[in-house]
């Protein structure tokens, strides 16, 4: 059976609407500052409410509107004449994992060091990893997902999203620890 | 083979994760998002809503709602803010559920403040915390000033409305400084409730009671 306009705009407003939040953070995150994270958010939410029938309210209603997020980012990419980045494991420069930067001192709790950057440091670390590994990421360990819904929403099996979020998370830290060792050396 | 390596491994892996789970209270501003969309979808109005009900039963409801709302809206009534309602207005500002303003100060989000309602109660100035958003909420029929902080790495709600327009709290009392505080806890939440200057002040987060006590210790009035 299909919904009236009122009822499409009901379901939207009751269960998509909560959520633009949580859209809006992943898309900034998502996006290198200064391109268009509300734009794109705009564009999910009306694709959603275009295919709010679709929807099993009974599901998980943010893992189908990530869904939408991330298509909604390929056709952006596609249209602008780009793909986005895609890396393959093999190709991933990271450092071995226990091959931090020489100046992170060993001895220093990692979750204290972490814990010494600020958010904006974290989002700008996370916004220079490939955007796939971003993506896993930004499921896996901000929005807390499971490793299946994340890779069901990514489209890629459940151990390779695994090893993206493995090796995000080293890239991660390597990346923060080298900015902090750079900003300590120029002050 | 060396196993210690391995646990250090697992040591950043842990941290990581737990670091970029505390994104996930990273404000962010649905203000303009909201407006472009409530332009382009129009909410469904409450009368479409009701039309199931029946005309006899709406009207009733309709009668019900103003005798509510006359008595709700007596002047002078002051209102109860329950830790319930106040968790959940903390936990709305810190995940984005409300739209909030950008603000990088104590005077930018009392500026901000004026602007949607002119009279409002002022922000008094938490000079060690760092100011993130703010917003404009009600409790019952009174505006609440809220505005979101930053205070060693937690995230704060500052909650302030005139003291007259709000029921003291019933939450046990502790004295800091000095200065008699209301402190009550809901879920992970602490909240501190206080009166000075004429103001009524609820401080929230995840942070010790006692941190929100030294807060509320060196706001400005």
């Amino acid at each position: 059976m299909s919904l009236s306009h009122a009822q499409a705009t009901q379901r939207f407003y009751d269960v998509i609407w909560p959520l633009r939040g949580a859209l809006l953070r992943t898309a900034s995150f998502l996006m290198s500052p200064g391109s268009q994270a509300e734009d794109l958010v705009q564009e999910t939410l009306m694709k959603a409410f275009r295919a709010i029938e679709s929807l099993d309210v009974k599901s998980n209603p943010q893992a189908w509107l990530m869904s939408i997020l991330r298509n909604t980012r390929i056709d952006k990419l596609r249209a602008q004449a780009r793909s986005p980045e895609t890396v393959g494991l093999e190709d991933l420069d990271v450092a071995a994992p226990l091959s931090p930067p020489e100046r992170a001192d060993q001895n220093i709790d990692p979750a204290e060091t972490l814990e010494q950057f600020s958010d904006r440091e974290i989002i700008r670390a996370l916004q220079q990893l490939p955007e796939d590994i971003r993506w896993t990421l930004l499921l896996v360990d901000v929005e807390q997902m499971e490793y299946e819904q994340a890779a069901a929403i990514l489209d890629i099996p459940a151990g390779t999203a695994k090893s993206r979020v493995h090796r995000g998370r080293m890239m991660l830290r390597n990346s923060l620890l080298a900015a902090g060792a750079a900003n300590g050396e120029a002050s | 083979m060396n196993a210690e390596p391995l646990r250090d491994e697992d040591a950043v892996q842990r941290a990581v994760a737990s670091r970029l789970g505390k994104l996930r209270s990273f404000p962010v501003d649905t203000s303009r998002v909201d407006r472009v969309m409530r332009r382009q979808i129009p909410p469904v109005a409450a009368r479409k809503r009701w039309r199931w009900m029946g005309q006899l039963s709406a009207a009733a409801a309709s009668i019900l709602i103003i005798v509510s709302l006359m008595f709700v809206m007596l002047p002078g009534r002051a209102v109860q803010a329950s830790a319930s309602e106040m968790a959940q207005m903390h936990y709305d500002i810190v995940s984005g559920k409300v739209p909030t303003m950008k603000a990088d100060s104590i005077q930018e989000a009392n500026e901000a403040i004026a602007a949607m309602a002119g009279n409002s109660v002022r922000l008094p100035d938490s000079p060690s915390a760092h100011t993130m958003s703010c917003c404009m909420r009600d409790i019952g029929n009174k505006k609440v000033a809220c505005v979101l902080l930053e205070d060693g790495g937690a995230a704060v709600t500052m909650s302030v409305a005139q003291a007259k327009d709000m029921k003291p709290s019933a939450a046990p009392a502790q004295i800091y400084n000095g200065i008699t505080y209301h402190v009550t806890s809901i879920g992970k939440l602490n909240m501190v409730t206080v009166e000075r200057g004429g103001k009524w002040i609820c401080l929230m987060s995840e942070t010790k009671a006692e941190r929100l006590m030294q807060l509320a210790d060196r706001l400005k009035l």
